[in-house]
């Protein structure tokens, strides 16, 4: 079920009331509402996709009790339980990406194996609920959480379904303990929970939706689009992944707020910032928090040598790269991301920018603003990678990127063509606005106007752009894919 | 809670307010801003022909979308086999539903109706916003005209038509649907002629379908609608053609086509045409893949005429249709 269509509309109104209704006098019922809706909600997709969440979820469990009854090897158990969960997911996403390369590299070495292409259908999420399960078993594994005898609390932590199918991935530390614990309505944070959907569907529908238009028009154009035009492309490719995926969290996060469960920040303005080592704590922070401290802090983290610090940083931003999917341009994104890193670490001035940009001030000053335009740049390049079909490809429109030659004419004319076509634009001025002067909150409506008239009137403005300026087909969000 | 639960459905009560407002004024108002010579202003000319015909001798009547418009030349139809032809074809955004309602009261016994839509309707009997827009602002009927014809996909449609409405209020002139198409380009049976003779300007190669997307309620609800004339009409006859489609667009699509062509094949309609014989090059279309350029449209006419002639004389032999 997406976020952005109908059945939602329905689904959330009903499991709401049902579960500060007749679900709300136990905790056990609360938490089997919540897993029944997140299977219903996951479900809609395919239902044969229930049986891997359910499966890995109680494998998980199972291996969490055999911990607690003390089992020996729990190193031994650990390992299963990741290799399996892991093993799932890498069947799933990389089995024709190694059968690929195995096939070329066969054909260099000269021989011509036959090796079948399979078809496998990646189930909507499941990179998300995979690490969730995995940071499960590690944390019990390391004494950092008690493992749950709660079935059913576990059920709906790994299954929540308002951050099941593109996160942020929860740790259990934070989540577990919310489905274990009887929760109150509260208001104020009912009342946030919606203003932060309100917005995240803005971004998603409103902005990058209308940027997707652009950003395929010009980068799926079947003509080689100019180097002017490549920019345009890409530049409204940012922009449309950071409303779509950002967005997407923001009406996670206030969803689930309406339950009475708080999930982590996912995206704190990462265009806003000063060098990449900042853009990496703003953005995606779920998964690049994460990898620090199940990847990145295990292989020795920034408490060794230089050059083991090297590595460490190479690996994460590498298989950061791979987690998105299973092609060599995400495995470039990374590397390009570890490049620009790299000089921030070796001078130690990786933590340099840890606050918020202009934190006492209404605006930046040339210095802080030629450093957010010199990230966002940076940022650029490596996107180009991200949304490229290849390599190859990404290399052409680089060269041609640098070659500066000017827009295609005749190709912006063609997108400018009503009132609609300007959502686009007008949409990424009124998002960065927003967002600049709500930076110092945790979403972009966060503060509002004290006269209860002039913030409805704010709601209803920005459900008017959103049904007016939402294209007629609602797109899938970007991350499902990963 | 209680204060949340009042002050959402506050909120939800001013926004459908809101929302019923603009909708009322938009389905209220006929738009003043649809030029004569708007392309879907050939509807009206399309229905008046209908009405006028009614109980001519060995009529035939052509349901479908903008393939027939563009791609069938209706006069040699006429002129060859003696046919009075209507040619009801213009959006396959009207959605079968929408056209097979409209033909309904016309519909005389001796008629034959021949059912020739775009392979996408078989997915979608609604259409879209179109429906209300030709009703509403091109017919100028009252909006319980769109509730005589059914409320299927009514929904969705209000919201696109109010948006499409909403952006149009303002504004002195403008189309509906491709500012290089005109009324004036249909000739008196209901052909689009006024892309005869112009060079392509190039189309998009229709993609895959998922044969999942087949929807079986539209084969029940055509069964449904030929059994309801047939009671009232038993001497009308209805029968399926193929639309004209172009070869690329059609191989990526063979596996959907197939299905409707199984589908269509158990109904109580006569088959007489294959999809197989209205595949064209791509040479042969205008502006888009159901649309034939002059000589594509030669060869379909011919081909139509074929089968028509061929169900015919089965018909004067006492034979059921070939079938394709």
């Amino acid at each position: 079920m997406l976020f952005n269509s109908i059945p939602f509309l329905v689904f959330l109104p009903l499991v709401f009331a049902l579960y500060w209704g007749p679900a709300s006098k136990s905790l056990r019922r609360q938490n089997l509402l919540v897993v029944a809706a997140s299977y219903v909600f996951y479900g809609w997709w395919d239902w044969r996709f229930l049986l891997f969440i359910a499966a890995g979820s109680l494998w998980t469990y199972a291996l969490g009790l055999a911990d607690l009854r003390g089992a020996r090897g729990r190193k031994r158990w650990v390992w299963l339980s990741c290799l399996v969960n892991l093993g799932i997911l890498g069947y799933f996403k990389y089995c024709n990406f190694f059968i690929d390369q195995f096939l070329w590299m066969a054909s260099r070495l000269g021989c011509a194996p036959h090796a079948a292409i399979l078809q496998v259908v990646l189930p909507v999420g499941i990179s998300f609920y995979t690490f969730q399960m995995v940071s499960y078993t590690i944390d019990v594994y390391r004494r950092e959480i008690e493992p749950t005898k709660d079935g059913v609390a576990f059920l709906a932590f790994v299954a929540y379904f308002p951050q099941l199918v593109a996160g942020p991935i929860e740790r259990a530390a934070n989540l577990l303990p919310q489905f274990l614990a009887p929760r109150k309505f509260d208001y104020a944070q009912a009342v946030d929970g919606c203003r932060q959907m309100l917005w995240g569907f803005f971004k998603k529908m409103v902005v990058a939706d209308n940027c997707a238009v652009w950003a395929n028009s010009i980068l799926n154009a079947g003509a080689e689009p100019s180097g002017g035009a490549l920019w345009l492309g890409i530049f409204f490719f940012a922009i449309q992944i950071y409303g779509d995926f950002s967005g997407y969290s923001d009406i996670a996060i206030g969803c689930s707020r309406l339950f009475g469960i708080r999930l982590m920040r996912n995206f704190a303005f990462p265009y806003f910032s000063r060098d990449i080592a900042e853009f990496w704590r703003r953005w995606h922070i779920s998964l690049s928090t994460w990898f620090r401290d199940y990847l990145y802090v295990p292989l020795g983290g920034s408490r060794c040598a230089m050059p083991l610090r090297i590595r460490n940083t190479f690996a994460i931003f590498l298989v950061s790269g791979f987690w998105h999917g299973a092609n060599w341009t995400f495995i470039a994104w990374g590397l390009v991301h570890a490049c620009c890193f790299l000089p921030l670490l070796v001078f130690g001035r990786n933590r340099k920018h840890t606050d918020v940009v202009a934190a006492a001030r209404a605006w930046p000053s040339p210095a802080e603003l030629l450093r957010m335009a010199g990230t966002f740049l940076v940022v650029l390049l490596a996107w180009t990678f991200f949304r490229a079909p290849d390599i190859r490809t990404a290399l052409d429109w680089i060269w041609r990127m640098a070659s500066g030659a000017p827009g295609q004419g005749a190709l912006l004319s063609g997108l400018l063509t009503s009132v609609k076509s300007l959502a686009a634009p007008g949409g990424i001025c009124l998002l960065v606005a927003t967002e600049w002067f709500g930076r110092r909150h945790a979403h972009g409506l966060q503060r509002l106007p004290g006269r209860k008239a002039l913030r409805w009137a704010i709601y209803c403005a920005l459900i008017a752009l959103i049904f007016f300026f939402s294209p007629s087909q609602s797109r899938e969000f970007i991350y499902f894919q990963f | 809670m209680r204060r949340f639960i009042v002050q959402i459905s506050l909120f939800l009560a001013l926004l459908l307010g809101l929302a019923a407002g603009l909708a009322t004024v938009c389905l209220a108002f006929p738009a003043r801003f649809l030029p004569d010579d708007d392309y879907n202003m050939a509807w009206l000319d399309k229905v008046r022909r209908l009405e006028a015909t009614c109980g001519a001798p060995q009529r035939l009547i052509l349901i479908g979308g903008s393939n027939l418009a563009f791609s069938l030349d209706s006069e040699r139809l006429a002129r060859e086999a003696g046919w009075t032809v209507v040619n009801l074809g213009l959006n396959a955004g009207l959605g079968l539903g929408y056209a097979l309602a409209t033909a309904e009261p016309y519909v005389r016994d001796g008629d034959v109706v021949v059912l020739v839509p775009e392979y996408g309707q078989f997915a979608d009997w609604d259409g879209d916003f179109n429906r209300i827009a030709i009703t509403i602002d091109v017919q100028k009927q009252p909006a319980s005209a769109l509730y005589r014809r059914g409320m299927y996909g009514l929904p969705d449609q209000l919201a696109e038509y109010v948006k499409w409405k909403s952006f149009n209020l303002f504004r002195r002139k403008t189309v509906f649907t491709d500012a290089t198409l005109r009324r004036s380009g249909f000739n008196r049976l209901g052909d689009y002629v006024g892309h005869l003779g112009k060079p392509s300007p190039g189309f998009e190669v229709a993609r895959a379908k998922d044969v999942a997307r087949l929807d079986p309620a539209i084969f029940r609800a055509l069964s449904r609608y030929v059994a309801a004339i047939k009671t009232r009409h038993p001497q009308a006859s209805f029968l399926v053609s193929y639309p004209s489609f172009e070869a690329r667009s059609f191989d990526n699509q063979r596996a959907w086509i197939e299905a409707v062509a199984r589908e269509l094949a158990r109904l109580d309609v006569d088959v007489v045409s294959a999809p197989e014989d209205y595949r064209f090059e791509a040479e042969l279309f205008y502006d888009s893949a159901y649309h034939l350029n002059a000589e594509g449209r030669r060869l379909r006419t011919e081909r139509l005429l074929r089968d028509l002639a061929k169900w015919q004389a089965g018909r004067r032999a006492g034979l059921p249709a070939d079938g394709p």
